[in-house]
């Protein structure tokens, strides 16, 4: 938000003076409704049945694949987010699977699997976040969106074939440009599938967004979740000197981009203008126990100024003693002589902050070992191996200071 | 003439082709029993039975080995690391950089290190190492990694077992990886055994 939202407070100063910017929505005075929902509704036709039992068949090994996180109060946590979101009858209706996954992403299988990454657990901020995210993906179940999306595809794939072979026999019957105009519907065709599925993900965000006008939940918070993305793309892009992505909606693009999502959304929930909560606190409680192995697989990904960011945005009401120990994680990582030395005053704050894992002492340690004040290193690499005898490396952090 | 100058043409042509398919397509060779120089060189290997080398490389001066194909069965070989280079070799800085060796790095480090470039490279998460301790690569001595890691969209657990050590300043690499369901036991002994008796060169 700090690089992107007095742009986007620009753009919505403009859209709001242009007639030509409407939006699909709720600008009207009639009361807001959701579509009917029908309870237990079962496929209707082959196409759809078929879907289905494809899904079905998946969600039998997927509900035990080691990939899914199987942490029952996490998953009802969730569960019950959705519930709020999109009211008790509705969200009956999914199965919530939280992936190990590090990448921003949730998905909704026709069926009702729901799958929900740990990478977007750690992107969002508070509950009316997740429930935005929630929601868009519950929207696409409720308009059965990968039914209608298949039938798209299939259409254009058949439209395709067919165009193949009337080129053929054009060119067959001596015509020069049977080939030419092929490839120029071929393109057309494609592009229109494209545009097809990004139409879907904008649905399901203004339906998202009246579900979280109907819910406790305040509809503004929607646009806060990309806009934080792009602020997130726009850390990694300027460490790893690349241009910035999810700015501009390509022609082949799946999804309209992060910056026209918080365009349109930000200006729903002007107009909606409800006064919903955010519920920061709770959410940070809830998944607090489970930031320490969230973040280990984000640590992995050799993406410092990105997991700064998050950290330093999960921290903003302040610094835990688990944040602390995981400040100190990030610095010592990447490993820079100057690294190393803020890497030991964070795990040495974390420790005065109460955190009780012999890992901090392992960090700092290391930390104070690789950086010169070996007799300090090896004094805490003592503390660890005397907190936690049976830890895999105990052996080796023997033999790295010098017992064995 | 004319003639002569086609069939050159086409000569030209056909080997171009050859030559250039050769670059383009991957492809396997049979390992033998016998002293095999892996890496363009970096290591000295014995295998104790037949395997496959898959000619596409992970690393700058490495190679892969499968008995199986290598969802089922894998040995990678990396060689003579340089400071300031990955593990794995980096097929896009912008996108996907990867953590480098560096020369003041503690023998934990190297384990985090290898850590984080198998999970990039192979987009594993939950990696998690369950015994990091001592251990020789062929005489020098190093570090032995095992540990368990998971894939997306993969039923199986998977299980590794990485030896490495530092010599003339460079740093060397041998890792295992099967999945825990039969795979990795029936090869394991094979590959501590080819760990055991490396020459780092």
């Amino acid at each position: 938000m700090r690089y992107y939202g007095p742009i986007l407070k620009f753009l919505g100063l403009i859209a709001s003076l242009s007639s030509a910017c409407v939006l699909p929505a709720y600008a009207s005075d009639a009361p807001l409704t959701l579509p009917p929902f029908e309870h237990a509704y079962e496929p209707r036709d082959l196409d759809e049945r078929g879907l289905w039992q494809k899904w079905d068949e998946y969600e039998k090994a997927f509900a035990r694949s080691p990939v899914v996180y199987h942490e029952p109060d996490l998953v009802n946590y969730i569960k019950g987010v959705l519930c709020e979101t999109v009211g008790p009858d509705r969200c009956g209706a999914t199965r919530i699977y939280i992936v190990r996954d590090t990448n921003f992403n949730a998905s909704m299988a026709p069926n009702g699997i729901m799958s929900v990454n740990t990478g977007l657990l750690l992107r969002v901020k508070n509950e009316a976040e997740l429930a935005s995210v929630l929601g868009h993906e519950f929207a696409h179940f409720e308009q059965r969106h990968s039914l209608n999306g298949f039938k798209k595809r299939r259409r254009g794939s058949d439209l395709v074939s067919w165009m193949t072979i009337a080129a053929g026999v054009s060119v067959a019957a001596g015509g020069s440009t049977g080939y030419q105009h092929h490839r120029d519907y071929r393109t057309s065709i494609y592009g229109d599938v494209y545009r097809y599925a990004r139409d879907q993900e904008r649905e399901s965000d203004i339906l998202s967004a009246q579900y979280l006008v109907l819910s406790p939940y305040s509809s503004g918070a929607a646009a806060h979740v990309w806009l934080r993305l792009l602020d997130e793309d726009a850390e990694q892009a300027r460490e790893r000197k690349r241009s910035r992505r999810r700015q501009w909606t390509g022609w082949a693009d799946s999804h309209p981009s992060s910056f026209e999502r918080a365009d349109y959304l930000s200006r729903l929930a002007d107009e909606a203008n409800d006064e919903g909560v955010y519920r920061t606190s709770e959410y940070l409680e809830a998944i607090g126990p489970y930031l320490p192995e969230f973040f280990d697989d984000q640590l992995q990904r050799n993406d410092f100024s990105a997991t700064k960011f998050l950290l330093e945005q999960i921290a903003q009401d302040g610094w835990t003693a688990d944040l602390l120990f995981l400040q100190g994680e990030l610095y010592r990582k990447r490993g820079n002589p100057r690294d190393l030395v803020t890497a030991a005053t964070a795990y040495l704050n974390a420790i005065e902050a109460g955190y009780e894992n012999a890992n901090a002492w392992r960090g700092l340690g290391l930390s104070q070992m690789r950086s010169g004040t070996q007799a300090e290193g090896r004094q805490a690499l003592k503390t660890y191996i005397r907190m936690a005898p049976d830890a895999p490396d105990a052996s080796m952090m023997s033999l790295l200071i010098g017992e064995e | 003439m004319s003639l002569s100058i086609t069939k050159v043409a086409i000569a030209a042509t056909v080997s171009l082709l050859l030559f250039s398919s050769h670059a383009a397509f991957a492809g396997w060779k049979h390992i033998k029993v016998e002293n095999n120089e892996v890496g363009k060189g970096g290591m000295t290997v014995l295998p104790l039975s037949e395997w496959n080398r898959w000619s596409k490389r992970e690393a700058k001066r490495g190679e892969s080995w499968t008995k199986n194909g290598f969802p089922l069965n894998r040995i990678d070989f990396f060689t003579q690391i340089e400071a300031g280079e990955s593990i794995y070799k980096e097929r896009s800085k912008k996108h996907q950089p990867l953590p480098k060796f560096q020369s003041d790095m503690l023998l934990p480090d190297l384990a985090e290190l290898f850590k984080a470039n198998f999970s990039i490279v192979n987009d594993a998460t939950g990696f998690e190492v369950m015994k990091l301790e001592p251990a020789k690569l062929g005489s020098v001595p190093g570090l032995k990694v095992s540990y368990t890691y998971l894939n997306p969209n993969d039923p199986l657990t998977r299980l590794g077992e990485a030896r490495m050590a530092v010599h003339d300043e460079r740093l060397y690499v041998i890792n295992y990886t099967a999945p825990e369901l039969h795979y990795f036991d029936e090869s394991i002994s094979e590959a501590r055994a080819i760990m055991d008796t490396v020459t780092l060169n």
